[in-house]
């Protein structure tokens, strides 16, 4: 080793980083180290012999042997894995000499990169210097690009194809195809262009198409139309000479194109040129022939028309001659007009033709049908038509064709058949008769077969001679035949009617009509036709009646409209005549029925000549006479008898013993109803003859009957009217009743004797003054006049007016006025009914007067009330107050027996107090019942404890029995009266018990799923009420007697309290008693079921005596026994105490002292508390706490004094542990001084969490400050103004702020409040300022007062 | 860029939205090659008017056109055409992401033509690390979105990829940090 070479030291890991697939082997062939990649391959092969692993497979024929460590150095080796994959490794082998070691440095040698990956290798494996892996991807590149070759070259050999396709098609084509630039110079032709022209391509490319084609004959025209689409690019058809080489020609279809590339920009021209040289040829020929075959076809019709199928298009010849009377000229579309003008019934034929020919199924047709001319007529045409030209497939492509007018023969048809149609109906249809007969002798020559119905004779009879004319005419027209030959002769024609009599005896009218007929001059018959008019007579004779009938019904009518009563009589009689000739009768006559004294007696007769009058002899005619009469008319029925004759027969002996002396044969009788009233009936006898009266002429007779009925009910009526105006007359006369009848001019038209009486003036006063001048002042005018307007509008009404009479009294008039109307409903003025009303109206003066004076009493009893609530509950504050103290200070028994009988009197007289104010609010209906959560059994157990003691030290059994499980455990109502009711309840039945028991039972009654129903019966052994006294319903401070009092005390309101109050709670209260045995006292009602969400939340402050301790409160009140009482209780609780005896002394003291609460009395002399509050806060603007303390305990009290600006509220008097509780809870955290306490107080739970805020920041202080100072400027400002807001009232505001508020609280988890913001958003508008909104408010301000002071301290 | 990249594109649209599409797309694009060599370069402007005119056509943004093609990068041409390649470069993610500076410079090599783009790869935690971009084209975050995205599925290893900075926020290269 030559030491002067540079020698560096290979440590093992060079060679890991540089050869990682590097191995060294020792002498002994053996393995001695290897590189980390190739240990990955191989895994631990230190040790083995490297034969078992590699063999050389180039340089051929070498061993691991020992050559190979002479012969080392630059020589390339490529190992084989003796293995299945036989990977390859390139390298070289280096000798270590002074280690003894073979070292062979090279890599696997991978044909790709799959190969390498699936040798578990990668990148890291190789050395950084190894560009192996490089390699292995250029290989891969290779294959990509390879591929994307193919794919090109797959590509471009499917287009040549497609182009060579192309280029086929283009040259194989027969017709020239030929290709130009954007100069018009040919790019390419087609072989089909090189046989048209005779020219070889190389002759024709670089030249324009014109230099090749043009000639003589080339038509100018069409080529310039051709080079002017070509050089606007557009496309063009023309049709031309087109020479050819040797200089003949051909006829040439040009049709040129530009082409253009996906972007329009110009390829080239591409031109298409047919040979239709044939084809032209061929039109002409078709057009010669033509021309020559409608020639033809001219002389056929009278117009040749001719269809193009292909066109569409429609030509006529003769269009001069047209018959439709149409004008055409050259732009009328033939076809058009003819379709418009087929008759329309007629245009489904031409249609169904023309698909016929279009489908190829006809090849000429034969069709007639009509059309309209333009007159209006319709024409008849026929229309032939053939098939000139077919396509390969048959289908027409033109036919020709004529139109002939047929409407001649058409018409000459029609009328022949229709002839033929007439004479057929005429022989065997008709029913009428046609006949002929020989003229003169009139033998028979032709008669229809109805003539055999007619006559009822057979057709040889009539045949046979002339006789049976004779027999069959009625005798009575038998001069109707003179007359025909007088007719015949004189007009020879003639008309007549007559009867005939047919064999069977039928009557039948006839109209014969007879003609004489002449030939050559001379009359040879008579034909005629004979008519069955019978109907038509009969219809006449009706209609004759009907009209007669009509015209009776209008006269009588008429006559009994607006007919004047006094006529009534006369017009009756006039009418039965009428009816009776009308009816053929010959006597007429109206009875009417007093069915009272069961008569009826005759009112009007009229009697035909020679009739004798009845109307005397039929005065008052017993109904039993007439038994059948009655009770036809009493069902509403006429009555009538056909035949008198046969009564008898009919074993109606009684009717006919009347009837027939009067020589009646028939007669009808119809009653006369009005609704359900019979009042008489109209009757008609025949004496002369029998008569038989049809449905129309009862109906007609119903008619008169019921107009005679109408006229009698106006009668009636009128006289009714009449009478009720006499009867109204005299009511008012002697009502005393003033009238008063006024023209429109408020002039008196009458007045009667009260009205003057009433007004103090003569009638003569009166008449034609204003009336309103005369009696009123010019107050009461002008209401008189606005009345008078009224009137005017048809209005009617009544009023009061006072009225001075003249000699000065005053008198009440109760008016009634209506405008008053003449017989033509016109406004004439007005009529006023007086009632003077001055006695009721002092009454009702009086009686006014009385409810206010009882309003007045009520109000001063409410006010007493509660001014004796004031004035007891100040003393009884010192006397409980003091009460409580000096028991505390008690020193021996007999003290406490008198300090509690002091307490015991003071507590009676406050539940007296307490009724009375019940009492009173009760009866202003000012209690209000709480609907909340309770639980019942609590308050049920608590109430019964309360009494407890007492029962017992009257040795009561005093027990809850059956207290029922299936109660709910919670329910809705309002505990405290509940408790208040039993509690009465229970201390009567222990009052009025000397000895047994007092019993509480709670009765489950039923339930629904919200409700349930609860009784609770007290029971007791007591002394009992008497009947009458449960009866009376326990009217107030009464109690059963007198001696009750004395003796058991109470103000006798208890029991009707209760009642009330269960009352107001929807619930029934029963008591049973009797007296000496006891008293069952039960109460019923329903509470709603509730949950243990519905409880209130008790307050759970606790007096907190180390918070109170030292506290200097300020105790305002004028009167100085409350001072005492408070100061004492407050200084016993190491309180320090301040006094002032009215407002003015406690701003002095809130300015002069730093106080920690106020105790402030609402009503003081000087300035009361709600004043000195309001100093308090806004001039000196002080947040101190200030109790409102009060004796006007009502409800609602609490919420008006927080919104004057306190902070709770106290009732006196009051109990020592409600007062120390109200000030704990409004210290606690409300002074600065809390903080002093905080070692002694328990800790309370944090108002407020930073957490969240902590979690956002992140550690960031500045981000935190800046938050809590945003608190700080932003949300308190937002609280106050919101606080602001809610004093003004302006409650959209108040939520907005809150609103904005809200967030911030969520933030800093301020719990507290957290729900209550949201209640407040929700709820302000509407609620505004309820007790609960003045409480959130409150304490929402509150809470951010303290939560923003505890943020000041904690960014300290 | 080399033509494969564009060729890449041409596949994910055809693939998803048909030949049609793609010629819409290529139409609107304006450019006016007809056949893409994978080894020829090509200017960049080509592949970004196919991206954006893609993005018009088919109502996506660029970027998620950008992001999509990176994924398909990945995930069909890398895998399909290169998949031993893409082996070769790691057995995991992580492994992968650390070797792509590598593999890219090798490729700078392969290619003379092509300006690859340069990677570092720092701030490697034991899921987590940051790529670094350096790239001579701007815009092809989305793509580069799309290709990290597109390496997590290859390797099936759901990723996070954060943008960390960038040149639009005044870098001189993009930063992503890829979490799985």
């Amino acid at each position: 080793m030559n030491k002067n070479e540079p020698h560096i030291d290979l440590k093992k890991k060079h060679l890991d980083r540089t050869f990682p697939f590097h191995f060294a082997i020792s002498k002994d062939k053996k393995i001695l180290f290897l590189g980390p990649s190739l240990f990955k391959m191989l895994g631990d092969v230190k040790g083995k012999s490297v034969d078992d692993l590699f063999f050389i497979e180039r340089p051929k024929e070498t061993d691991f042997d020992l050559d190979l460590w002479s012969k080392s150095s630059s020589k390339t080796f490529l190992l084989k894995r003796n293995a299945e994959n036989a990977t390859l490794f390139r390298g070289q082998f280096e000798y270590f000499e002074e280690q003894e070691l073979l070292v062979f440095l090279g890599s696997p040698w991978f044909s790709s990169i799959e190969e390498l990956v699936s040798n578990d290798l990668s990148i890291s494996d190789f050395a950084a210097l190894d560009p192996l892996v490089d390699l292995l991807h250029l290989i891969k590149n290779q294959e990509l690009v390879t591929a994307d070759l193919k794919e090109l070259i797959e590509t471009i050999s499917h287009q040549k194809e497609s182009l060579e396709n192309l280029s086929y098609v283009a040259s194989a084509n027969l017709d020239g195809i030929i290709y130009t630039d954007a100069e018009g110079i040919i790019t390419y032709a087609n072989e089909g262009y090189l046989r048209q022209t005779q020219y070889d391509l190389s002759e024709m490319i670089g030249k324009d198409p014109i230099e090749i084609g043009r000639g003589k004959e080339t038509q100018k025209e069409e080529l310039k139309k051709m080079l002017e689409s070509f050089f606007k690019k557009e496309p063009y058809k023309v049709e031309l000479k087109h020479y050819k080489k040797d200089g003949t020609w051909f006829w040439a279809r040009v049709n040129g194109q530009a082409v253009l590339d996906k972007k329009g920009e110009f390829l080239h021209y591409f031109t298409l040129v047919e040979d239709v040289t044939e084809e032209k040829i061929s039109k002409n020929k078709i057009q010669e022939f033509e021309e020559t075959f409608r020639q033809v076809l001219e002389f056929s019709g009278d117009n040749v028309w001719e269809h193009d199928f292909r066109t569409n298009k429609t030509s006529f010849s003769n269009k001069a001659k047209n018959f439709l009377g149409l004008k055409f000229d050259q732009s009328t579309n033939l076809e058009e007009v003819w379709y418009s003008h087929i008759f329309q019934e007629d245009y489904p034929i031409l249609v169904e033709n023309d698909l016929k020919y279009k489908r190829g199924e006809i090849s000429s047709h034969q069709l007639e049908y009509r059309m309209l001319h333009e007159d209006g007529s319709i024409k008849w045409v026929k229309d032939r038509g053939i098939v000139i030209e077919k396509d390969p497939n048959g289908i027409p492509l033109k036919i020709i064709g004529t139109h002939s007018d047929i409407t001649e023969q058409k018409n000459a048809e029609k009328e022949l058949i229709s002839l033929n149609k007439k004479l057929g109906s005429v022989l065997n249809e008709l029913k009428d008769v046609i006949w002929s007969v020989s003229y003169p002798d009139l033998s028979g020559i032709f008669f229809t077969p109805s003539a055999e119905d007619l006559f009822e004779l057979d057709m040889d009879t009539l045949m046979e001679d002339t006789s049976w004319r004779r027999k069959i005419i009625h005798s009575e027209d038998l001069h109707v035949l003179d007359t025909i030959l007088e007719e015949v002769q004189e007009n020879k024609e003639y008309i007549q009617e007559y009867r005939i009599i047919t064999p069977s005896k039928k009557l039948k009218w006839v109209q014969e009509k007879g003609k004489l007929i002449f030939e050559d001059g001379k009359p040879v018959r008579i034909n005629g036709i004979l008519v069955d008019i019978s109907e038509r007579k009969k219809t006449e004779a009706l209609l004759e009646n009907q009209e007669k009938l009509k015209n009776i019904l209008i006269d009588i009518s008429s006559t009994y409209i607006n007919i004047d009563l006094d006529e009534v009589d006369t017009s009756i009689n006039a009418s039965l005549k009428k009816i009776g000739e009308f009816v053929n009768a010959d006597r007429a006559y109206i009875f009417s029925y007093d069915l009272t004294a069961h008569t009826c007696s005759c009112t009007h007769e009229w009697c035909g000549p020679g009739i004798s009058r009845e109307i005397e002899n039929t005065q008052d005619v017993p109904l039993e006479y007439v038994p059948q009469w009655l009770d036809a008319h009493s069902q509403g029925q006429p009555f009538s008898v056909k035949d008198v004759s046969k009564l008898k027969e009919m074993g109606l002996d009684g009717l006919y013993e009347i009837l027939e002396p009067q020589g009646i044969k028939s007669l009808i009788a119809i009653p006369m109803m009005f609704k359900e009233e019979l009042m008489g009936f109209v009757g008609f006898d025949s004496v002369n003859n029998q008569h038989t009266y049809s449905q129309k002429e009862i109906e007609l007779l119903f008619v008169f009957a019921q107009m005679l009925v109408n006229v009698q009910k106006r009668k009636q009526s009128e006289m009714r009217l009449f009478q009720q105006e006499e009867k109204f007359r005299n009511i008012i006369s002697n009502m005393n009743l003033g009238l008063l009848e006024v023209d429109l001019n408020e002039h008196v038209l009458h007045a009667n004797q009260t009205f003057c009486q009433m007004a103090g003036y003569e009638l003569e006063d009166f008449i034609g003054r204003k009336a309103t001048d005369l009696l009123l002042n010019e107050s009461d005018k002008e209401k008189l006049l606005i009345k008078s307007e009224s009137r005017r509008r048809g209005i009617s009404d009544s009023y009061e007016l006072k009225y001075k009479r003249p000699n000065g009294e005053y008198r009440w008039w109760f008016i009634s006025g209506a405008p008053n109307y003449n017989d033509k409903n016109e406004l004439i003025g007005s009529i006023g009914i007086h009632l003077d009303i001055t006695d009721q109206k002092r009454l009702e003066e009086e009686l006014i007067r009385q409810r206010e004076e009882a309003e007045k009493s009520k109000r001063a009893k409410e006010t007493f009330f509660a001014n004796m609530s004031h004035e007891i509950r100040t003393p009884m504050n010192a006397i409980v107050g003091m009460g409580e103290q000096l028991a505390k200070s008690a020193q021996n028994d007999q003290q406490n027996k008198y300090i509690k009988a002091i307490q015991d009197s003071a507590n009676h007289l406050m539940v007296i107090i307490k009724d009375i104010l019940d009492l009173s609010k009760l009866e202003a209906g000012k209690m209000t019942i709480e609907a909340i959560g309770f639980k019942p059994k609590d308050v049920i157990e608590h109430t019964f404890g309360m009494m407890k003691a007492k029962a017992e030290s009257k040795g009561l059994d005093y027990d809850i029995i059956n207290y029922d499980s299936r109660i709910n455990d919670i329910l809705i109502g309002d505990p405290i009266r509940i408790s208040q009711i039993l509690l009465n309840l229970l201390s009567n039945a222990i009052k009025f018990t000397e000895k047994g028991k007092v019993v509480l039972q709670c009765h489950f009654i039923s339930e629904t799923k919200n409700e349930q129903e609860i009784k609770f019966t007290v029971i007791d052994t007591g002394i009992g009420m008497e009947d009458s006294f449960v009866k009376s319903n326990f009217e107030k401070y009464v109690q059963e007697d007198t001696t009750i009092t004395r003796k058991f005390g109470g103000t006798g309101l208890g029991l009707s309290i209760s009642k009330e109050l269960v009352q107001l709670m929807g619930g029934h209260m029963q008591i049973e008693s009797q007296k000496g045995l006891g008293t069952i006292v039960s109460v019923n009602f329903k509470f709603q079921k509730g949950q243990e969400s519905d409880l209130p939340i008790e307050d759970s402050t606790s007096i907190n005596q180390a918070l109170l301790k030292g506290k200097k409160i300020l105790v305002v009140d004028d009167n100085e026994f409350n001072r005492l009482v408070a100061t004492t209780i407050l200084e016993q609780n190491e309180m320090l105490t301040i006094t002032a005896k009215n407002g003015e002394e406690a701003i002095r003291a809130a300015k002069d002292h730093s106080l920690d609460l106020i105790l402030m009395d609402v009503q003081m002399p000087v300035m009361d508390g709600i004043m000195a509050t309001k100093v308090i806060r806004e001039e000196l603007q002080s947040k101190i706490p200030i109790v409102a303390l009060t004796a006007f305990a009502m409800k609602g009290d609490r919420e008006k004094y927080l919104s004057l600006g306190m902070d709770d509220f106290l009732a006196k008097p009051f109990q020592e542990k409600d007062l120390l509780n109200l000030i704990s809870r409004l210290l606690i955290g409300s002074q600065p001084e809390i903080t002093n306490f905080t070692d002694v107080v328990a800790p309370s739970k944090s108002l407020f969490s930073l957490e969240e805020l902590e979690n956002i920041a992140r550690g960031n202080t500045e981000f935190m400050d800046k938050m809590i100072q945003l608190f700080h400027t932003s949300v308190m400002v937002s609280a106050e103004q919101a606080m602001k807001e809610f004093e003004k009232g302006d409650f959209d505001q108040v939520r907005k702020l809150v609103h904005k508020i809200k967030p911030s609280i969520k933030m800093l988890k301020i719990q507290e409040i957290s729900e209550e913001v949201i209640e407040i958003e929700k709820e302000i508008v509407e609620q505004q300022k309820s007790e609960r909104m003045i409480y959130l408010m409150n304490h929402l301000d509150q809470v951010l007062h303290l939560v923003a002071k505890d943020l000041k301290s904690t960014n300290k | 860029m080399y033509g494969l990249v564009n060729k890449s594109i041409q596949e994910l649209i055809t693939t998803n939205f048909g030949k049609e599409r793609w010629e819409i797309i290529k139409m609107k694009s304006e450019i006016k090659i007809d056949y893409f060599i994978s080894t020829e370069p090509y200017d960049d402007s080509v592949t970004y008017q196919l991206a954006m005119a893609a993005s018009e056509e088919l109502n996506i943004s660029v970027d998620e056109v950008l992001f999509t093609f990176g994924e398909w990068w990945i995930l069909k041409t890398g895998n399909e055409k290169y998949g031993g390649l893409m082996k070769a470069g790691g057995t995991n993610l992580k492994e992968f992401l650390i070797n792509l500076p590598l593999f890219h410079d090798r490729i700078m090599l392969i290619y003379p033509k092509l300006t690859p783009p340069e990677f570092k790869i720092d701030g490697i935690e034991d899921k987590a690390l940051v790529v670094h971009y350096f790239s001579r084209r701007e815009g092809l975050v989305g793509f580069m979105k799309g290709l990290l995205s597109g390496l997590g599925k290859l390797f099936e290893t759901p990723v996070e990829i954060i943008h960390l900075y960038g040149r639009e926020n005044g870098h001189d290269h993009e930063a992503f940090k890829v979490s799985w």
